[in-house]
Parts: structure tokens; C-alpha cells; sequence
């Protein structure tokens, strides 16, 4: 041992001891426990502000609130298999396949509180199609030649592979 | 035309460049949205292929951050801007697609904004507008070499 460790490795003992004689093991536990649940809590809550605005879907009655269903509100323009049905959820992907960065973009609107929202139509890539629950909405949704607002486009650009699976509805925002 | 027989026509990297070209047939003052705020705009009109972020995905879509404000040093940078294929044939009017502009420009480009710099308005976005780009990369190398920088 040198000899700046020695006098460290003596306080470290003190400290330490101390600390065993004024609390209980249980004690200790029950802070850390503490500290755990509430540090769990942190990285959730901007993003349970972000989405305090979207009612829960669970309240809308019938098909427009079954994200497995064509008539999912939030699925007003897609155009493709739902990755609901296909491993994923409404706004995430299967494993194995990867979300295409590049997508496009429109507006539905959420029965339950009458606003429009922001919905990103992004197609889930890498795997064979998915071929259960296809669907075809097209509210707001445009022709071809104005591919950037098409949903009959394949979207898996910027993905390693081009060959599409799903699609998802991600909801963005309120749309103002 | 079919989903896959689109996108069979839009490998090889070039569907983007298809897109802007194939943009030129749209109506110019078309116009079936609600009123939305710039932001919102943004996410509706342009987010698709430049991200909630403005960032480059390389070999498809150029960063709006890397170089768009230093463009709007000289008049020729404002006019490519607004010609460009994908602004030009917007579905939105000259008034919002001049805030839109506005918007992106200090969202993503404010550091790089010359200091006198002048908001779009809505008769600059309709003069040019009406003559969108037909050689995007011929307009952009010119501008670069207006600004005195290694055209790329």
C-alpha cells in the first residue's frame, strides 16, 4: 500500500463504520428503494407531459379505438399491414425490422376529443410483408405525383433494407 | 399505380429527385388544409424526408442546418430557396409558405443567418414560385460560388 493510500484507506473504514453502527441494513434498503422508484420516475415524466394532451384510447368505443382494427382513428391515412398485428403496436415496430427515418405526414382526427393530431405514417423495414390486417385509408392522403403526401409510396428509405413489412401510426401532436 | 410498382420506380436512390421533378405538376396555389401554426406546417409539409430535426440523410436528403442560412446572404440563395421544387409546389399559400420559411430558417439555420436578414414575404414566395427550379444542383453551385465557397 503507498503511502497517500493509507491514511484514505483508514478514513474509509471510519466512514464506513460509522455508518454501521448509526443505521440498519433495513433502513439503508428502504432508501435506496426509495431512490430506485423515484429515479424510475424521472425520464417519464416529459413524456407523460408530452402525450397528457391525447386522451386515452381505451374510452373510444368500437373499431376507431382498437389499434388492430382499419378504423383505428389514428389510422386514417395508412396504407399498408398494421404493425399492430404484426409483432409491434400502433407506433412501434416488430422486432427485427427498422423504422424508415423518412415517411410521410398528415392529419386524423381523435374521436374522443374532436382535435386533429399529427400522425407520421412510418413503414417498419427489413422483414417479407406481414400480409395480416392490410388496410387502405386515405384522408388527406394525395395523388402520386405529390409523392411527399402519397401513401402508396414505399417509405423504407434511409433503412439498410428497402424491403417493407408494416406500418405504423405515430402520433405527433396536436395539430394548431 | 401499385405500392411496389412505385417503388420499383424509386430505387437506386433517385426517388427523391423523382419527387421533386414529379412536383412541378402540382397546382401552385392549392390549398385544402386548416390554418396551422408554422410548426405544425413543418411537420405536415416538410418533417416527412427532413426530420423533426432539419439533419441530413445522407445520399437522400440534404441537412437544412448545414448550409441553407448562409444562402440567405445574397439574393440568389433567397430565390433558390424558394424555387426549389418541393417549396415551390407546397400545398400551402404564398403567406404561410413565407412563415414556414421564416420558421425553418431561425429553427434550424439562426446561427448562420446574416444579420440583416429579411423575412420572406408573401409576394417574394409568389414571384418565385411560379419558376421553380428545373437544374436544383446547377442553382445550388452557383449560389455556392456566389458565396465564395467550394461548390459541392
Amino acid at each position: 500500500m503507498s503511502a497517500w493510500q493509507a491514511p484514505l484507506d483508514r478514513l474509509t473504514e471510519r466512514v464506513t463504520r460509522g455508518l454501521a453502527r448509526s443505521t440498519s441494513r433495513r433502513s439503508a434498503l428502504a432508501r435506496l428503494g426509495t431512490w430506485l422508484v423515484g429515479a424510475a420516475g424521472l425520464p417519464l415524466l416529459p413524456v407523460a407531459r408530452g402525450y397528457a394532451a391525447l386522451p386515452d384510447d381505451a374510452r373510444i368505443a368500437g373499431d376507431a379505438g382498437d389499434p388492430t382494427s382499419c378504423d383505428y382513428w389514428r389510422n386514417c391515412a395508412i396504407d399498408g399491414f398494421l404493425c399492430a398485428c404484426c409483432g409491434g403496436t400502433a407506433s412501434a415496430c416488430p422486432p427485427g425490422t427498422e423504422m424508415s427515418p423518412i415517411t410521410w405526414i398528415g392529419t386524423c382526427r381523435n374521436p374522443a376529443d374532436g382535435n386533429d393530431y399529427v400522425v407520421s405514417y412510418n413503414d417498419c423495414c427489413g422483414s417479407t410483408l406481414c400480409l395480416r390486417c392490410q388496410c387502405l385509408r386515405t384522408e388527406g392522403e394525395k395523388p402520386p405525383y405529390v409523392l411527399w403526401k402519397n401513401n402508396s409510396l414505399l417509405w423504407c428509405f434511409g433503412t439498410k433494407s428497402r424491403a417493407v413489412h408494416c406500418s405504423v401510426s405515430v402520433v405527433l401532436g396536436i395539430a394548431k | 399505380m401499385s405500392r411496389a410498382g412505385i417503388a420499383r420506380s424509386l430505387r437506386r436512390g433517385r426517388g427523391l429527385l423523382a419527387a421533386g421533378a414529379l412536383a412541378l405538376l402540382v397546382p401552385q396555389r392549392a390549398r385544402d388544409a386548416a390554418a396551422f401554426s408554422p410548426d405544425v406546417n413543418y411537420a405536415l409539409h416538410c418533417q416527412g424526408c427532413h426530420l423533426a430535426d432539419g439533419r441530413a440523410t445522407p445520399g437522400l436528403v440534404p441537412a437544412i442546418d448545414g448550409e441553407i442560412g448562409r444562402f440567405m446572404r445574397v439574393r440568389e440563395g433567397r430565390d433558390y430557396l424558394i424555387r426549389l421544387p418541393n417549396v415551390a409546389a407546397t400545398q400551402l399559400d404564398d403567406a404561410d409558405t413565407a412563415a414556414l420559411l421564416n420558421w425553418l430558417l431561425r429553427r434550424f439555420a439562426a446561427s448562420e443567418l446574416p444579420a440583416d436578414f429579411q423575412p420572406f414575404g408573401a409576394a417574394e414566395i409568389a414571384a418565385g414560385r411560379h419558376q421553380p427550379l428545373v437544374d436544383v444542383e446547377g442553382a445550388r453551385r452557383n449560389v455556392q460560388r456566389l458565396l465564395g465557397e467550394k461548390p459541392g
